[in-house]
């Protein structure tokens, strides 16, 4: 077996409804290693969701459709395995962490079952007493008292839901945890108090974890690893120092950090990136960030970008390597 | 949870009250005279007059009706004016009809109503859904009456599975009662799996569902145990309100079956002004609509235990570690 995880290697998502196609993800590559921290970057439609739901094949049926591409976890490939394959590996082998605490836990269900359930699915031991008791462990896991287990969702706060749904998650303690924006509906002293958490027992279980968020202070915080995504591309991929030390970046990189507020400078106002996304349901041939880069080259819009690889640091954009000397 | 029953019961005196001095009043100050339509046309004066007396009509309204609320709550409800027979006979006749007719209706409309609307939800735009759909449009729009009468020929007249006449007494066979419930439940079902359908789909939708299948659950799991119970209380609410006008007798289904059930009871009554038995088949009628009602609602909370913390004073909170 080898050290990577998970490896993504030119994945195509489309979800098809009866306006239009929609190209949600476009030829994503991705690989991870055992118990790292992958942040993945990108604003709101650019794909991560999707990305990630892809993983567990829990695209919406008969609307979303995986259409290339290939998913290997721990080289076995997903995109072919079978319905009660997948369900197997769900929550067992990879979990996964919705974005909203309030609506992700049924509110019919007392918490304890909740999380019981996912164990009763995946343990070979059923017996009721061992599950009971492991149910007690998550809990204090995740720092909630055994004696709030007989109690409903509508009972916990915000904060203390996110915990019942990472009980959940980490249950079966699985290999890889996609989180899709934990933190993104607490508030913040809730969300450094989650995120901390996560932090700690994914060491403790030495789970790999893919951190969905647009909050690039929380990727600063918790990851290994950024992958920065823009219209279902990966746009820039590298270690946590490439990302915010390093001196080269896609345009988009920077225009993102050039969103957020920094106390150090004086100005009186954020510096957005100018334009929008672009059209999802059209195809684009060459970088997709094109129309809104003040750099753009004709070639630019004429085919995709290649690779610039240094070290663990890759970009894609003709401003750099093959690319650059090309134009020149 | 019992306290708040206990209240609601009490709660219910008062309005079943209310009803039984609003339709008093309105008998009793509509046109139309109840000794003309006991004694006929021909009737002389004293005669008249003495049946007056006897019935108490030359008393002050408000007499009367403290007269009647009286017998009431000494347990007795009157004789009827047309058959001079105790009014509490009359419905223990025609009660038994009715309840059985409204259990028979609801049970098969959920037995059959409850399959129908999951099966369209979670397979949604398949071929058993438009079935289905197009199934139920039927039933919805077709009168109950010519119903009744196209099930009596074929299944009845034709095929002779199942008797075409009621029985005047007792309770029939269960053959008797195949078609008259099928019947009555026809276009309540239709209801019922429209509602089941929609209610359901919105559920599958959630997030808690998608939670429940990153889980690694079957299908059937999702839909039976994560879905299933979320999408109840419309369906609860539906049943209550159909099994509830039930009790108030299926009229059309009864009069095409020849069942003599309460509403067949309740519309003669009117018809011939017989106040007494008015009076005895509306209270028993708004009793079991309130009494219904409470069960939904006691469901209701039984199903939802959001809507339980309204009832129940809140344990004590436990400190969250936090």
């Amino acid at each position: 077996m080898s050290e990577k995880l998970l490896e993504i290697e030119d994945l195509h998502v489309r979800y098809r409804t009866d306006e239009a196609e929609v190209y949600a993800v476009n030829g994503l590559s991705l690989s991870m290693n055992k118990g790292e921290t992958l942040g993945l970057v990108g604003e709101t439609g650019a794909g991560k969701t999707t990305t990630a739901l892809s993983i567990l094949k829990l695209l919406p049926s008969k609307v979303g459709e995986i259409t290339k591409g290939s998913i290997k976890l721990d080289g076995k490939e997903l995109t072919k395995a079978s319905e009660p394959e997948m369900r197997r590996i769900r929550g067992a082998d990879i979990s996964m962490i919705f974005q909203d605490p309030m609506t992700s836990l049924n509110p019919v269900i007392r918490i304890g079952d909740q999380i019981a359930e996912v164990l009763e699915l995946h343990s070979k031991d059923t017996n009721r007493a061992h599950i009971d008791k492991r149910v007690d462990e998550i809990l204090k896991l995740v720092g909630i008292s055994k004696d709030r287990k007989s109690d409903f969702p509508h009972q916990f706060s915000g904060g203390m839901k996110q915990r019942v749904v990472i009980a959940i998650g980490l249950a079966c303690e699985p290999r890889l945890l996609l989180a899709d924006e934990p933190t993104t509906a607490l508030d913040v002293t809730i969300q450094a108090q989650v995120l901390e958490m996560m932090k700690e027992l994914k060491e403790k279980l030495n789970t790999a974890m893919i951190l969905i968020t647009h909050d690039l202070g929380v990727v600063a915080q918790t990851c290994d690893r950024v992958a920065i995504m823009y219209a279902g591309r990966i746009i820039e991929i590298g270690a946590i120092k490439d990302i915010f030390e390093g001196e080269n970046h896609h345009p988009y990189t920077v225009g993102l950090f050039g969103s957020i507020p920094d106390l150090t400078k004086e100005t009186n106002r954020l510096s957005p990136i100018p334009g929008m996304m672009p059209d999802p349901t059209k195809k684009i041939p060459g970088c997709a960030f094109a129309d809104r880069c003040k750099y753009c080259m004709d070639r630019c819009r004429e085919e995709e970008p290649e690779e610039y690889v240094v070290g663990t640091h890759m970009i894609r954009c003709n401003r750099f390597g093959a690319g650059k000397e090309a134009e020149a | 949870m019992l306290k708040y029953i206990v209240k609601r019961l009490l709660i219910l005196i008062p309005i079943v009250f209310g009803i039984s001095f609003i339709v008093f009043a309105i008998l009793s100050f509509t046109p139309g005279d109840p000794v003309m339509n006991i004694l006929g046309n021909g009737a002389d004066a004293q005669a008249y007059e003495a049946k007056r007396e006897e019935l108490g009509l030359n008393d002050p309204f408000l007499t009367r009706y403290f007269n009647y609320i009286k017998g009431v709550l000494t347990g007795d409800l009157g004789q009827s004016w047309n058959y001079n027979t105790p009014v509490s006979a009359e419905l223990a006749r025609t009660i038994p009809k009715t309840l059985m007719m409204a259990v028979l209706s609801v049970g098969l409309m959920l037995l059959l109503g409850l399959p129908i609307g999951i099966i369209s939800a979670v397979k949604q735009y398949s071929i058993w859904d438009n079935l289905s759909t197009a199934a139920m449009l039927i039933l919805t729009s077709m009168p109950l009456f010519w119903l009744g009468l196209m099930l009596l020929q074929k299944f009845a007249l034709d095929l002779k599975w199942f008797p075409a006449t009621f029985p005047t007494d007792g309770m029939g066979t269960w053959k008797h009662w195949v078609l008259p419930a099928v019947t009555c439940m026809a276009s309540m079902m239709a209801s019922l799996v429209r509602t089941t359908r929609s209610t359901m789909l919105e559920v599958i939708r959630s997030d808690y569902i998608r939670t429940a299948r990153a889980k690694g659950a079957t299908e059937k799991r999702v839909v039976m145990k994560h879905a299933l119970r979320n999408a109840l209380l419309p369906v609860v609410t539906l049943v209550g309100l159909n099994f509830g006008l039930l009790m108030g007798g299926a009229l059309v289904t009864e009069t095409v079956f020849g069942i003599y059930g309460v509403g067949y009871l309740l519309v003669n009554a009117v018809k011939s002004r017989d106040v007494p038995l008015v009076m005895g088949s509306i209270l028993f009628v708004a009793t079991c609509i309130g009494v219904v009602n409470l069960l939904v609602d006691v469901l209701y909370a039984y199903i939802d235990p959001r809507l339980r913390s309204q009832y129940v004073t809140p344990k004590k909170i436990k400190g969250e570690e936090e």
